[in-house]
């Protein structure tokens, strides 16, 4: 028996033990949008939309060809999907207010887009679809994921990104098989994470930015995310492990070269950093739209399109080096500049 | 004795003699034949040949030899420079290739047959970030349809490119709103609407360009588009509270009813995974008999109507033999063979449907970045010369194949 017939055989079985397990898992509660991900019945043919119908061999699945797979879906032609995460923008036309759909026609994905994304990055309150000038790298190559492993471990380790690093195609991704949030895997791929965090599963899904403190609907800052904040604050360290960051991390050491101070990244601060409870001061200047501080409250997850300058342009990667430079060091953040730090901060 | 034998010897003589003569008779009468044969051969080719300095082309295709259903075609080239291609229709009236791409600067691309380019077009006002053509038809004049899935709408241009409206919804065309809202708006007006800016523009020829506010927003999300054999107009919807098939009559789309746009339409089927239902239907073809094939993407399964819009029966899910993983872009050739684009098969199936089942044919092509090999390949268009056009999105190709 060769090998390819090894693989294949394995995979066959690997598929079969995968359909069991979840025709297993009992009665689910149907949830309302994973589309093809999960819920798989006894009837199904949802793994077909997938992994081709008729080879019997290997769900031929390369890392850097699964973007495709999923863009055939969620890219811009949205012929499968509504969340349409190129250009990050919600492609769904229920303008229906009595029963919203998940999320708002036309309005941004909470996720932002990998090529463009339609954000209000400077708050002018009008947003306009631009290229984005940061996201992860979802091509399949390997990217430094910054601060991944211990105190003292250098600036991180290099791993291979894709969707599936992130999601689980097949749903029910949680330490325990249960759904999560966006069906993101307990365990990211490559983080070197053993414990997992459960990022839980949202009961009414919505996909777009919210209404809340907008002026144009594409405002990206302010978001409230709950009890998923500070879980996604936990899984996004999973693989940049040195970035949570405890309240009072700005002052203290952490003992790390690189990170050794850090800002809050980690729920809400105690009231009296802020608030001086007793002698009626107020906080400091802007708008604070949530009391938590988390990865999703100053970036998006997949990529935005704010611009740099000044100052903001030339921050040092962690490993020192100062390129790309410009607008490529937008990091993810939901606002321009340092935008991000002035609306809580107000200065 | 011998006079009879002498007389025997005589008469086989003779006889010999007529023999011969009759033989080389049939031999000349032969010979004459091949003659003509070969005059009338000379001459076909020789017509052949004129046939061909008029309008070169090769030979199978001038010869329309008959085809057995079950033949596959063969692979004969590709056209590059289109970016992620998605939607690819062909003009009956001037022989184009019309190619919708979603990937770099999203344009739709004109070539001729032989894949030369021969220019590009793209909604009025708008981003690359901002629109999304995906699937084209081409109506008998010559006019292109482009369905955007991210301004939900469907523009027009003519036969070159130039915009010429915008139906914004079954029963809204963006002229008809703009004369709506202005007095004796001049027939060579222009205007604009991009579904992110919030305001509908106008301008006539001298004049400053104006502005209106925006319609009303159509609740339909219009995906797949063709226009059958008789000029009907058939689109398919993925609007999450009903996905549905409409089909718009033929004289919908006569000049003058662009600014009174209010056609008949029959629209059939809804949301989900039973009989009847779509989970993003992606086109919608009609065949010899008027009965209509629905690629139902997400469910994996083409699903048949009458051409009353009942539903009749599905084919193409579960697994074996033609079994379909994705469903995409479709088509129907005269001799009733349906050809269905499975985007994660990463090949075109072919049924033959002009019985009552269908029957699988065969399936072309592969996974892979060679020739005649597929990387999740959308839409298909066929011409009248037995050639096939695939858009091949992620090999940023299309690809042509022929009988
Ligand atoms: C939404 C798309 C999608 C659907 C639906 C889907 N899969 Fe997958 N599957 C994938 C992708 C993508 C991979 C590659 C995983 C990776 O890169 O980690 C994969 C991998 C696999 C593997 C290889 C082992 C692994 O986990 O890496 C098996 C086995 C498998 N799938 C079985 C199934 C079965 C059985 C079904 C139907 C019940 C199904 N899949 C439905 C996308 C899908
Ligand atoms: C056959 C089409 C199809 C393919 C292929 C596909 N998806 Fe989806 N996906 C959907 C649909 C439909 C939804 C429901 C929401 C919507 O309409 O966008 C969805 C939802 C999701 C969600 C949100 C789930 C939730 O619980 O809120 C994520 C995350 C996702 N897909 C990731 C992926 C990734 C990663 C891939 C590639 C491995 C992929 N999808 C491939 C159709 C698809
Ligand atoms: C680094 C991890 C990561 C990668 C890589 C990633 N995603 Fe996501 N994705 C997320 C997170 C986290 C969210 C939730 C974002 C939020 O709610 O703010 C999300 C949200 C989504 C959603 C819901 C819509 C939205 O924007 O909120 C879809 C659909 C999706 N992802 C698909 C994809 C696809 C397809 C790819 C690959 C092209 C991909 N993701 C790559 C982490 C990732
Ligand atoms: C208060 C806003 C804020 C929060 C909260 C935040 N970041 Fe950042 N992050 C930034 C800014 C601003 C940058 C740009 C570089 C800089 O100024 O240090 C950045 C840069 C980064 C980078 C790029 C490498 C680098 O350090 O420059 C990574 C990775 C990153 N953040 C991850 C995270 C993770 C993971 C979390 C949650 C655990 C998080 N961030 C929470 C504001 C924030
Ligand atoms: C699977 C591991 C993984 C997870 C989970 C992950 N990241 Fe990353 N991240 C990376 C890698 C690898 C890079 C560097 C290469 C790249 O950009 O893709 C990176 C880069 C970044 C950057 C710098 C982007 C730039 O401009 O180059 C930011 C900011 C960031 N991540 C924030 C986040 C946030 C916020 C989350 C949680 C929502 C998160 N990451 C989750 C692996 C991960
Ligand atoms: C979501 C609101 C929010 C945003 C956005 C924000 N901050 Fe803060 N910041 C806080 C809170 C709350 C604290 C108190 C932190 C603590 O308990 O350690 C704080 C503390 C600080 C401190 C003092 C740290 C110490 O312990 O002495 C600095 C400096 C600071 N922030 C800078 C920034 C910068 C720079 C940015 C932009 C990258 C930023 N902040 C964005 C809420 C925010």
């Amino acid at each position: 028996m060769n090998r390819s017939h090894r693989r294949s055989l394995t995979i066959s079985f690997l598929a079969l033990l995968i359909t069991a397990l979840f025709l297993g898992s009992g009665a689910s509660v149907a949830r309302a949008d994973n589309g093809p991900h999960g819920d798989y019945t006894a009837t199904t043919d949802a793994c077909a939309g997938c992994h081709r119908a008729h080879t019997a061999g290997a769900p031929r699945l390369l890392l850097d060809d699964v973007p495709n797979l999923c863009y055939t879906c969620h890219g811009s032609g949205g012929n499968g999907a509504d969340t349409n995460v190129v250009d990050g923008i919600y492609l769904e036309r229920d303008l229906d207010t009595e029963d919203p759909a998940e999320g708002i026609a036309g309005r941004g994905l909470k996720g932002g887009g990998f090529v463009n994304a339609l954000m209000d990055t400077d708050w002018d309150g009008a947003a306009t679809s631009a290229p984005t000038t940061s996201s992860h790298l979802v091509d399949g190559s390997t990217g430094t994921a910054w601060g991944n492993g211990d105190i003292g471990s250098g600036p991180g380790a290099a791993i291979p990104l894709s969707c599936t690093s992130c999601h689980d195609p097949h749903g029910r991704a949680s330490t325990t098989g249960g759904p999560t949030y966006r069906l993101l895997r307990a365990i990211p791929v490559n983080s070197g994470a053993t414990t997992g965090v459960d990022v839980e599963d949202e009961v009414d899904k919505v996909y777009t930015v919210s209404d809340t403190a907008q002026k144009s609907g594409n405002q990206y800052f302010g978001e409230d995310y709950g009890t998923q904040g500070d879980q996604l604050s936990e899984w996004c360290s999973q693989c940049h492990t040195r970035y949570l960051a405890p309240g009072g991390s700005g002052s203290t050491d952490s003992g790390d070269p690189i990170f050794a101070y850090r800002h809050l990244t980690q729920g809400s601060p105690s009231c009296s950093l802020c608030h001086d409870v007793h002698g009626g001061t107020l906080p400091t200047g802007g708008p604070m739209f949530s009391h938590d501080v988390t990865c999703v409250t100053c970036h998006v997850a997949h990529g935005t399109s704010a611009s740099m300058g000044g100052y903001a342009e030339n921050v040092e990667w962690p490993d020192g080096a100062t390129d790309p430079s410009g607008n490529n060091r937008s990091s993810l953040l939901r606002v321009d500049n340092r935008g991000t730090c002035q609306l809580c901060h107000g200065k | 004795m011998s006079n009879i034998d002498a007389g025997n010897q005589v008469s086989e003589h003779d006889l010999s003699l007529i023999e011969e003569e009759e033989r080389a008779e049939k031999r000349r009468r032969w010979l004459l034949l091949l003659l003509l044969l070969l005059l009338a051969l000379l001459a076909c080719v020789l017509l052949l040949f004129i046939r061909y300095l008029r309008q070169p082309e090769p030979l199978p295709e001038m010869i329309p030899l008959p085809v057995d259903v079950n033949y596959p075609p063969h692979y004969l080239f590709s056209i590059y420079g289109v970016d992620k291609p998605v939607g690819v229709a062909y003009s009956l009236r001037n022989d184009r290739i019309y190619v919708a791409e979603t990937g770099g600067k999203r344009l739709v691309k004109i070539f001729d047959r032989d894949g030369n380019p021969l220019g590009s077009f793209a909604p009025p006002r708008t981003m690359p970030g901002e629109r999304s053509p995906v699937y084209l038809a081409v109506d008998g004049a010559g006019r292109v349809f482009v369905t955007d899935r991210l301004q939900h709408a469907i523009f027009v241009y003519d036969e070159n490119g130039t915009f010429l409206d915008t139906i914004l919804g079954p029963d809204l065309t963006l002229s008809e709103y703009v004369l709506k809202h202005v007095n004796n708006l001049r027939p060579d007006a222009t205007f604009a609407y991009n579904q992110f800016e919030h305001v509908v523009y106008y301008k006539s020829p001298g004049e400053p360009e104006r502005t209106l506010p925006t319609p009303e927003p159509a609740m339909w999300a219009p995906l797949g588009i063709r226009f059958d054999r008789t000029g009907r107009l058939l689109f398919t919807d993925v609007r999450q509270e009903r996905n549905a098939v409409y089909l718009i009559s033929a004289d919908a789309f006569s000049p003058s009813s662009w600014r009174n746009f209010d056609p008949p339409v029959i629209s059939f089927g809804s949301t989900g995974q039973g009989d009847g239902q779509f989970l993003f239907p992606n086109s919608a073809v009609a065949d010899s008999q008027g009965r209509i094939y629905v690629t139902d993407g997400n469910n994996g399964r083409i699903s048949v109507w009458d051409e009353k819009g009942q539903f009749l029966f599905h084919f193409g899910g579960g697994s074996g033999e033609g079994a379909l993983s994705l469903p995409r872009g479709a088509a129907i050739d005269e001799r009733d063979r349906l050809y269905v684009v499975d985007a994660v098969g990463q090949n075109v199936k072919v049924y033959d449907v002009s019985g009552p089942e269908p029957d699988f044919l065969f399936a072309f092509g592969d996974w892979g970045m060679g020739d005649g090999q597929f990387n999740y390949p959308n839409d298909i268009a066929l011409d009248r010369y037995g050639r096939l056009y695939i858009a091949d999105r992620e090999n940023n190709r299309i690809q042509v194949w022929s009988y």
